[in-house]
């Protein structure tokens, strides 16, 4: 189930904000061994100071967070114009009312691997599920989004189809890509047969209380 | 709806007569509105003071100024911090003090239903675009999902002409030679690559010139920067 957090809910919510914060720090820092600064077992950037929209993969059950993202418009401070703008062309500004940039895509080590049969996990499927929702709600037409190699697999399996923008480079320890995916009635349809979802993955209090669909 | 391109040329025109005020009516009238309100917040030159343009009655914005309604509209609470488009009909039900406020609205001839749009800036300035109706439920819905897309796009560039109409630019902003000659030349109807051949550069090197320029003047592409570099006296008159 996902549930979305505004930035400025983040003392409201503190007990999900901080699970995130921490799987966070495991994933880039101990894992991938991203350059993110960790205080105090917490992965927390400048980004995060813009009241971006959190989206996150919860279980109902235990209000164990198992994957996260979080949202910002790209007519603003984000992170391909601020810090991957070398991925860019020189002539090139990904900046639109109805793009809005992904980062921080995150899998706790504790959710449950993909079922049988599955490339994906229901994390990583619910997570992508919701940036179509999400979009087609709040009226965009694309998210953008910075990855890196591992990540290419899981945006392929997941049915998006990436439209690249800039070139790829390498920074730090890993190639690093821009792309662009579509949030239509078409891409939700796609995504949801990839995953094996069926219905709207969006938590429905959390979804009514932003957007009163 | 092919009203939607006509409107964001006359939004992005910087003409004189398409002032914010007559574009926000144009634009009740095109989608069936009853009002549509601008906020601006953290504005580069008016940090502390918003900038605030209403279509609302007087009757209405007297009132919401005695009653010192910004505190308790929950819309610029939301709108402020949020990104995504919210529906007033979220904020009902669940403080009476909130129920009243909109009841009131309702009583002064604000629509019964409406949203808010946050727009974040280039700057870290914020906007929020709120328009009201009173369609019924069933349109309501349906223009929310036919609509919202052209408000996103609206909403954004709303917010850019009312910086441009406050003269919003940048402190101390300085176009170099380059930039000011590339723009002009734009100006005059010349292609990147056209202005390549006259100023002697690649066609890479004008659009990164031009790009520079428009980020420069707080603007949303070349036509708007033009316009605003004519009017701030930047570069000449195109001839």
């Amino acid at each position: 189930m996902i549930i979305l957090i505004n930035g400025s809910e983040r003392e409201k919510y503190s007990y999900i904000i901080n699970q995130m914060h921490k799987i966070r720090a495991e994933v880039f820092h101990d894992r991938l061994g991203w350059n993110v600064d960790v205080k105090d077992g917490l992965e927390i950037d400048e980004f995060d100071a813009l009241n971006p929209l959190y989206v996150l993969s919860v279980d109902e059950t235990s209000n164990s967070v198992l994957g996260s993202l979080r949202l910002l418009p790209t007519t603003g401070k984000n992170m391909l114009r601020d810090v991957f703008h070398d991925l860019l062309d020189e002539n090139e500004i990904v900046e639109s009312a109805t793009i809005w940039e992904s980062s921080r895509f995150s899998i706790s080590n504790s959710a449950p691997g993909p079922s049988e049969g599955r490339l994906l996990s229901r994390t990583t499927g619910e997570l992508f599920c919701a940036l179509a929702e999400i979009g087609l709600m709040a009226g965009l037409s694309e998210i953008v989004t910075v990855f890196d190699a591992r990540m290419i697999r899981i945006i392929r399996a997941a049915g998006c189809e990436i439209i690249p923008v800039g070139r790829p480079k390498r920074i730090g320890v890993c190639m690093t890509y821009a792309g662009l995916f579509e949030t239509t009635e078409t891409a939700l349809e796609n995504i949801r047969k990839a995953c094996g979802i069926t219905d709207s993955v969006l938590e429905p209090q959390s979804a009514r209380r932003l957007f009163a669909a | 709806m092919d009203s939607f391109e006509t409107l964001l040329e006359k939004i992005q025109s910087g003409d004189q007569s398409d002032s914010f005020e007559a574009i926000s009516e144009e634009i009740q009238r095109i989608y069936g509105l009853k009002n549509i309100a601008y906020l601006g917040f953290n504005l580069v030159t008016r940090t502390t003071e918003p900038c605030i343009k209403v279509t609302y009655p007087k009757d209405w914005t007297d009132r919401y100024r005695a009653m010192d309604y910004h505190q308790i509209d929950p819309a610029l609470r939301y709108g402020m911090r949020s990104i995504l488009p919210v529906d007033w009909s979220s904020f009902l039900g669940t403080d009476k003090t909130i129920d009243k406020f909109f009841g009131e609205a309702t009583e002064h001839g604000i629509g019964n239903k409406g949203m808010s749009i946050p727009v974040r800036g280039f700057y870290g300035d914020i906007g929020l675009i709120s328009l009201s109706t009173d369609m019924g439920h069933t349109d309501w819905a349906s223009f929310k999902k036919s609509y919202m897309k052209d408000f996103q796009v609206l909403a954004a560039n709303l917010h850019q002409k009312a910086l441009f109409e406050l003269g919003e630019v940048r402190p101390n902003i300085i176009l170099s030679e380059r930039e000011k000659e590339c723009l002009y030349w734009a100006a005059c109807g010349k292609t990147a690559a056209e202005v390549g051949m006259i100023l002697k550069l690649t066609e890479r090197g004008v659009r990164f010139h031009v790009k520079n320029a428009v980020q420069k003047l707080n603007c949303i592409n070349i036509t708007h920067a033009v316009a605003k570099a004519v009017a701030l006296e930047l570069i000449n008159v195109p001839r």
